[in-house]
């Protein structure tokens, strides 16, 4: 409200001429007048729906609200009203927010324009006030008031740390638990670049994160280190996401970090702790075959020395002796397989396929011919995986495929891979026993076996190997079988070595 | 009438070192066998043997690589940093043939390496390989091992 519309407001009198009083009745914004000493003596349409009441004229004073309040809440007596100020000489307050309650119980904002009306003599004969509803404006600033402390509050009680930072990498928010992971407060780092951040040998991601900003792309879960206000090192995930104006353009950029540290930690504990395995297994193995030697070599001299010493009974219980420590010669000499498989080794680190599949078959002429079984292969291509492994995994799936086969039929043995998007497929398929369908996962834990020894021979290591190994360069390996059809082992080989790169 | 060979064998199983009689046995070689079951033992013997003026009084050293307190390659290096027995032929008894051993059979050619019977044939061929070691550089050999 200017002071040339009071003014001219001023200029229509008391209200009393019919003229103005039509002008006052319309104006969409409520407007009272009072004579000197408060009382009113008119009032416009716009009042009584603002204030919800049509007051007594010339007896209600002061102002044309039922109850008064300010902003912060206390109620303001109508005699200290910026209308009875102004009318008592007082001050003329303009623009001030109050909250009035109507007799409804309903309460409103507004923001009173009061002005007083002189004579020529300039002595005070009266006041006009205007009541400018504001209480949408009001709810609309609570409700951003509201949203924007919420969010602050789910900003700092966030375990992550939340940064913002604009396009010229200057930090320009920055929560408790910023404070908390990386050791400035918020008072020292904002306006601060964000390359106090980084250690030195990774600035160079940071033009890096900004460019795909600019570029509207977010950055998901970046893993990398950061650098603390002490010096030290923490390893975080970032995600950093750019942040818009309302015009839709790319103003900086909002980052959520999380400290990985004890996640990493934790990675890298377990990988010693599997190290540590491996070498206990290793070394468990490799011990038990000594004990072992002695077993087999004294039990096969007293077969040869003694035999004609010893009566049935005795020939048979050294027979049983006999084929025990062969099964466990074989047990542990699998054992020691299973635990060797690493591709941290020396040596080439891709296999051809085919000639992989080539020197299996051939190790493996004896038994496939005294089989009869048939096998059949496609073009395979070369993989990421060592040759060994593979011709371990070939050697493995063709024996199970040769050993279990049906004695009904021609073992037929096919051996394919497909390729896919990220991954070749490799596929054993045959024409034996079959596999029922409980025991589809169970046979690739290690010592898990479905017959007995009498029935097949065999330490349950084979597949535990096999499954190994394809985890070894993070693929599978599932059977699909049809129990007295046949089984068709899979394992997937990534394309490239490190499927995370 | 020749004299006995003399061996020492240092080794800690009695199960092993039983092979080792059976071995000399069968392949008829006639030897009196000296046990020294730890590698304290061994050092100990080879210091006063090589002491002693009366030598050589050794004609073979069956080595065992994991012994008690000092490991088979202290030993034979003890024996090879010697007087007198610095060419004295030894059979490393192992399970697992390390690189040490390999690089040392590949230097030393007094010493070679054969892994622990696990079978009858793996016996036949430890007493081929004593009978072979004390031809080659034994008491009375055709071409001892020549002085340092």
């Amino acid at each position: 409200m200017t002071a040339q519309a009071r003014k001219a407001l001023t200029h229509l009198g008391n209200g009393s001429d019919p003229a103005s009083r039509e002008i006052l009745d319309a104006l969409p914004v409520a407007l009272y007048i009072t004579d000197a000493e408060g009382r009113l003596t008119y009032f416009n349409s716009a009042a009584v729906a603002l204030s919800g009441r049509a007051p007594e004229l010339g007896v209600d004073k002061w102002c044309v609200t039922w109850k008064i309040f300010l902003a912060d809440g206390t109620p303001l007596p109508h005699d200290q009203c910026p209308m009875a100020v102004a009318l008592k000489g007082g001050e003329i307050v303009e623009g001030i927010e109050c909250l009035a309650e109507r007799p409804d119980g309903t309460r409103f904002w507004f923001t009173p324009y009061p002005a007083v009306l002189r004579d020529s003599q300039g002595r005070i004969t009266g006041g006009i006030n205007l009541l400018v509803d504001i209480t949408s404006r009001k709810l609309e600033q609570d409700k951003a008031r509201q949203a924007g402390l919420l969010l602050g509050a789910i900003v700092d009680s966030s375990d992550d740390a939340i940064i913002s930072k604009d396009l010229n990498g200057t930090i320009t928010s920055w929560n408790k638990s910023a404070e908390r992971l990386f050791g400035y407060t918020a008072e020292e780092i904002i306006g601060r670049p964000v390359t106090l951040l980084i250690p030195p040998d990774r600035l160079e991601e940071e033009p890096r994160i900004i460019a795909r900003l600019k570029a509207g792309e977010r950055v998901d879960h970046f893993e990398t280190i950061r650098r603390r206000k002490d010096g030290t090192l923490l390893d975080i995930s970032l995600t950093i996401s750019p942040v818009r104006d309302a015009k839709g353009n790319i103003i900086g950029a909002s980052k959520i970090a999380r400290d990985i540290t004890e996640r990493r930690h934790a990675e890298a504990e377990i990988l010693r702790a599997n190290r540590d395995l491996e070498q206990f297994a290793f070394s468990a193995s490799h011990d038990l075959q000594e004990p072992l030697r002695s077993l087999k070599i004294y039990s096969e001299l007293l077969a040869r020395r003694y035999s004609d010493k010893l009566d049935g009974q005795a020939l048979e219980f050294l027979g049983y002796l006999r084929a025990g420590a062969t099964r466990m010669e074989v047990l542990v000499s699998d054992l020691l397989g299973y635990t060797r498989i690493s591709k941290h080794e020396e040596g080439p680190e891709t296999a051809d396929a085919n000639a992989a599949l080539a020197i299996v078959l051939a190790s493996m002429a004896g038994s496939i011919s005294e089989s009869g079984a048939r096998i059949v292969s496609e073009s395979l291509p070369t993989v990421p995986v060592r040759p060994a492994h593979l011709q371990q995994l070939f050697q493995n799936l063709i024996g199970n495929a040769v050993k279990y086969r049906s004695l009904e039929r021609t073992p037929e043995i096919h051996v394919t891979a497909k390729s896919q998007e990220a991954e070749w497929t490799f596929a054993i398929s045959d024409n034996g026993i079959g596999i029922a369908p409980e025991y589809k996962e169970k046979i690739f834990g290690l010592f898990k076996r479905l017959h007995t020894s009498e029935e097949y021979s065999g330490t349950g290591i084979g597949l535990a190997i096999c499954q190994r190994i394809v985890a070894e360069y993070h693929g599978r390996i599932w059977v699909d079988s049809e129990p007295g059809q046949g089984s068709t082992f899979c394992f997937t080989i990534p394309r490239t070595r490190n499927s995370v790169e | 009438m020749t004299q006995p060979f003399e061996i020492l064998i240092a080794e800690d199983n009695p199960a092993d070192i039983a092979l080792v009689r059976e071995a000399l046995r069968t392949n008829n070689i006639d030897c009196v066998l000296h046990v020294l079951p730890d590698g304290e033992k061994a050092l100990a013997r080879i210091d006063i043997l090589d002491s002693d003026p009366k030598t050589p009084q050794v004609d073979l050293l069956i080595l065992d690589m994991h012994l008690p307190k000092h490991d088979g390659e202290t030993v034979l290096k003890r024996l090879r940093s010697t007087r007198h027995y610095s060419r004295t032929p030894v059979i490393v008894m192992t399970s697992l043939a390390s690189r040490w051993i390999e690089d040392n059979a590949a230097k030393d050619g007094a010493m070679v390496y054969c892994s622990k019977p696990s079978s009858l044939d793996e016996l036949l061929k430890l007493g081929a390989v004593v009978r072979n070691m004390l031809n080659l550089y034994g008491r009375g050999a055709e071409n001892p091992a020549p002085e340092q």
